[in-house]
């Protein structure tokens, strides 16, 4: 198959668009809001998305260590995700303080730190393949994620009031 | 509309590589956190999306069918070989984004079953999709791989094994906000779309007709094929949005990794087999839009510059053609290597696409109603009217969303 210059005869009836004038004022307006965001977020939205991503990623762990004790998981996948669990819930603690905890959550830091480790504790405990351990572990990450959604819950009445 | 049995067949194993080739890593992750962080909110924009994807894929097919010509050339003859230049270019660097995003996609299905970095796999995955190219022809590429995708019907079969509320998904069918996360609600709204309108489907598909020595004859089963195959498509994207909504948003977890994802399916159905059809689910998935997207950017370059093209040809027949999908996999593969984050990147890919759909679509449009190419298989007024409507939505909405959702982190 061949295709191309020997059309050019309807391109000369067809000029191409003389302006581009609205691609760029598209462009300028698409550069002058990402300029316009590159503000730091406010602490209360610092302190909702630290939850936020706390809280999903506690019970990330925790169903992933379930679906493994319920064998439908292999061991590689549980391991990385567990791994991938730890290191976010540390980023998002880390992420929390670089720039001053937010007063919001000031008083909730141990219970924000608390999954991390518990995420440790449940990668160590599935590597030795200790079920007993895990389950023990679980139960008690289970009351943490409850601690966090009413967290989660208080954030977002807080947000709704403003 | 009465059609043969040779027609009927057509339709059928047309609507079957639909289904099967509908979902491809834009579609799983847009839904999956759609459904995790929204509930059944956004079923109106699959909806929307898809019905803009029917009228879009039965136009590029007609197009093809009708006039014989392959999409790219036409447009560059029409509008001219500046233009072509200009929305080649912002095409290319959409296309290189999705291209990888589909190789991370691959890459990371790989990592779940083996636990071994999807970094690991991004050379192996891109040498593979290469050789597929390289060797196969355009039918065992588009059939082959669309068939063995309706391994993805699994999420549609574990949709209803949860046993969602009927009443919330029809509700969810209904347009709607986002409630106080308004910016992240309509960002997702947009890389939905994106992921579903990829222009790059529309010159994968014009070109298969091509490639098929599609005649007039074949539009009525063209029309057939666009609004079954991708109305049923639609149904399994939709299955990833209800799984999603019904194992992640009572628990609390926001879709940021793929690994989350797969949770979905391993909740919902018995044993390992919940896993390991996820992973061959997105592992097929990606690799025949892996092969759909690198054969696209090759349809544009070779078919809007004039060379040799065609996947059922020799290499060495449209050498240039092979050179450009063996350039976009080398640097498709690169970020991926990097260790850029696959579901950022592939969230942002889709919502790019989003932002450049005008660029391709709006001069399709002015193809598709040109008398001189279909003469009295034109468009009418009612597909212009929705696929202009549903694109300028598309772009304003990733204009605006967009800068938000950096600012949002």
């Amino acid at each position: 198959m061949r295709t191309g210059p020997r059309h050019r005869r309807f391109a000369a009836a067809f000029a191409p668009p003389r302006t581009q004038q609205p691609a760029l004022a598209a462009g300028a307006v698409l550069l002058a809001l990402a300029l316009s965001a590159c503000a730091a977020p406010p602490p209360e939205q610092r302190a909702a998305d630290a939850v936020e991503s706390v809280r999903s990623w506690t019970a990330t762990v925790r169903l992933a260590t379930e679906s493994w004790l319920k064998e439908k998981t292999p061991l590689p996948y549980t391991r990385l995700t567990l791994q991938k669990g730890e290191q976010t819930l540390g980023d998002a603690l880390r992420t929390l303080q670089a720039d001053g905890v937010p007063p919001q959550v000031a008083g909730d830091l141990a219970l924000l730190r608390a999954p991390e480790a518990s995420a440790r504790r449940l990668a160590a405990a599935v590597e030795r393949g200790d079920r007993s351990a895990a389950r023990r572990e679980l139960a008690a990450l289970e009351e943490v994620e409850a601690r966090l959604r009413a967290l989660d819950e208080r954030l977002s009445a807080e947000e709704a009031k403003r | 509309m009465k059609l043969s049995p040779r027609q009927l067949i057509e339709v059928a194993l047309g609507v079957l590589t639909s289904v099967g080739g509908y979902l491809d890593v834009g579609a799983v992750a847009t839904s999956a956190q759609a459904g995790a962080e929204f509930g059944f909110r956004h079923l109106w924009v699959l909806g929307l999306g898809t019905l803009v994807v029917i009228f879009l894929v039965e136009m590029s097919g007609r197009f093809a069918a009708v006039s014989g010509h392959p999409l790219r050339a036409a447009l560059r003859e029409r509008l001219g070989f500046n233009f072509f230049v200009a929305t080649s270019a912002a095409e290319m660097v959409v296309g290189v984004l999705v291209l990888a995003s589909e190789i991370g996609g691959i890459a990371l299905a790989l990592q779940l079953v083996t636990g071994v970095s999807y970094r690991w796999w991004a050379l192996p995955v891109g040498l593979l999709v290469w050789a597929l190219l390289w060797n196969g022809t355009f039918g065992v590429l588009e059939k082959g791989v669309a068939l063995l995708g309706l391994v993805t019907l699994a999420f549609f079969f574990a949709a209803v094994r949860l046993h969602p509320p009927l009443g919330e998904v029809a509700r969810g069918v209904i347009p709607g906000g986002g409630g106080h996360d308004a910016a992240h609600y309509w960002f997702i709204a947009v890389a939905i779309l994106g992921a579903l309108i990829s222009p790059y489907l529309l010159w994968f598909y014009s070109s298969g007709a091509v490639e098929d020595h599609w005649s007039a004859s074949d539009v009525p089963t063209n029309r057939m094929v666009a609004v079954v195959g991708m109305g049923f498509g639609s149904v399994v994207a939709a299955s990833v949005l209800i799984v999603a909504a019904m194992v992640f948003l009572p628990r609390g977890i926001v879709v940021d990794d793929y690994a989350q994802i797969a949770l979905g399916l391993t909740t919902a159905l018995e044993g390992k087999l919940g896993f390991y059809l996820f992973a061959a689910s997105l592992g097929i998935a990606c690799v025949g839009a892996a092969l759909e997207a690198a054969l696209a950017m090759a349809y544009v370059l070779a078919q809007g510059l004039g060379w040799n093209w065609g996947e059922s040809l020799k290499p060495r027949r449209a050498t240039r053609f092979s050179v450009t999908y063996t350039a976009a996999l080398l640097v498709s593969v690169v970020p991926m290597l990097l260790g850029v984050d696959p579901l950022a990147l592939t969230v942002f890919s889709m919502a790019l696409t989003a932002v450049a759909l005008p660029i391709a679509i709006f001069p399709f449009l002015v193809l598709m109603n040109d008398e001189r190419y279909l003469g009295r298989h034109r468009n009418g007024r009612l597909s212009n009217a929705v696929v202009i409507a549903v694109i300028a939505l598309a772009f304003v909405l990733a204009v605006v969303t967009i800068p938000l959702q950096l600012k949002g982190g």
